[in-house]
């Protein structure tokens, strides 16, 4: 249902399915980290459609504001203002969202499969365990060195910007 | 295991809401006296939230390849129920949460009667007229009236209190809180007052981390339905 509103309203605005696919896709994960961070607390499913509807919006105002499109387009909606609050927003969680990637590229596959498993499967010990052919306290230890490894590439990424 | 994994241990417990009522309140209360485990938090919860990033737009990257493929392997479709399951879980947790925060602001909102207005008050008449509409529930009118009196010059604590309390009466909780922080923390008559109404603002707007972060004035009669609050949100 959502998509189909934010297809909609990219395709009357110079844009094609693909490129609504794209974008919804990033606001649906801007959505995401902005429930989990509490910048936005939906007080209902719509509320929370509305909002990545909204994200969509703006993501697809600044592509439009992109060089390949400046000269080119005319909006069809009248109501597609710019509005500084949602764009200070949408930049501050477009750079959380570069962080975060950043930090995670640096895990090695070993790392990955464990950290996975456990943080966003919320998988036991023991079943990660049975499925990577190790027992539980063998994870526990290399679950506690992976997240000193992705530490570290966190503070360093810190320092460095 | 050494100290800083005992440590990494116990952070990675209250962030994934491990901890008892008790141990949450102790850990609670050792975070807002050190901040150097209040950055150590907020590090590890970005490393969760970086795994977690990961899983998520895998999981939404599978959505959209299976949405447009004709094959699909079963297993992939595990992986999307899995994560779609927590998306959503994310969703529900977030509506949970305000439903029961505003339970918690019902039970401890209080009302504010306002000064009493003296009968000859020639010096203030300008903030009293105000006062008057304040206790009859005109809060626009007050506030216009009293940001008068600002914009000539008067800015005192008495002010921001009231234009905040004024402010929140309207359901304008980011305003209010703003006028809150501008009232001095000693100020005896107003001081704790506007900490008590932040903290229901803060209720309304669901900033729950500022709850917990505040630093309860000494003697406030407030403190103890403060860390009610604090208690009740864990």
């Amino acid at each position: 249902m959502y998509y189909g509103n934010v297809e909609a309203f990219i395709c009357k605005n110079s844009g094609t399915t693909a490129d609504a696919r794209d974008v919804f896709q990033e606001a649906m994960i801007a959505a995401w980290l902005n429930v989990k961070e509490e910048r936005f607390r939906p007080k209902s499913e719509e509320s929370l459609g509305g909002y990545i509807f909204q994200i969509a919006k703006y993501k697809w105002l600044d592509v439009l504001k992109s060089k390949g499109y400046k000269s080119s387009v005319r909006l069809v909606r009248d109501d597609l203002v710019e509005d500084d609050r949602d764009d200070f927003q949408q930049e501050e969680t477009d750079k959380r969202l570069q962080m975060l990637r950043s930090i995670y590229a640096k895990l090695d596959e070993k790392c990955k499969a464990i950290l996975d498993r456990f943080y966003f499967q919320k998988l036991s010990l023991d079943a990660i365990g049975a499925e990577l052919e190790h027992d539980a306290s063998t994870v526990k230890t290399l679950k506690y060195r992976c997240m000193q490894k992705l530490r570290s590439a966190h503070l360093s990424n810190k320092q460095n910007g | 295991m050494d100290r800083r994994e005992a440590l990494f241990n116990q952070i990675e417990s209250y962030l994934r809401d491990e901890l008892t009522a008790d141990e949450r309140s102790a850990f609670e209360r050792e975070m807002a006296a050190n901040t150097d485990l209040q950055r150590e938090v907020r590090v590890q919860r970005d490393l969760q939230h970086a795994i977690e990033l990961n899983g998520v737009e895998s999981t939404i990257a599978d959505v959209d390849r299976a949405y447009h493929s004709p094959k699909i392997k079963s297993l992939t479709w595990v992986k999307i129920a899995a994560g779609l399951a927590i998306l959503i879980s994310v969703g529900i947790w977030a509506m949970t949460r305000a439903s029961h925060t505003d339970k918690l602001f019902a039970e401890h909102v209080t009302e504010e009667p306002g000064l009493p207005v003296p009968m000859s008050s020639e010096a203030s008449f300008e903030f009293y007229d105000a006062m008057v509409d304040f206790k009859m529930g005109k809060y626009d009118l007050a506030i216009e009236k009293w940001s008068l009196l600002e914009s000539s010059g008067r800015f005192n604590d008495t002010l921001d209190y009231f234009i905040g309390v004024s402010h929140f009466e309207l359901g304008e909780y980011p305003s209010a809180v703003e006028r809150f922080e501008l009232v001095n923390a000693d100020s005896e008559k107003f001081g704790a007052k506007a900490q008590w109404y932040s903290v229901l603002a803060y209720l309304k707007l669901q900033e729950l981390d500022k709850i917990r972060e505040v630093k309860v004035i000494p003697d406030s009669p407030y403190a103890e339905r403060i860390a009610e609050i604090r208690n009740a949100l864990d």
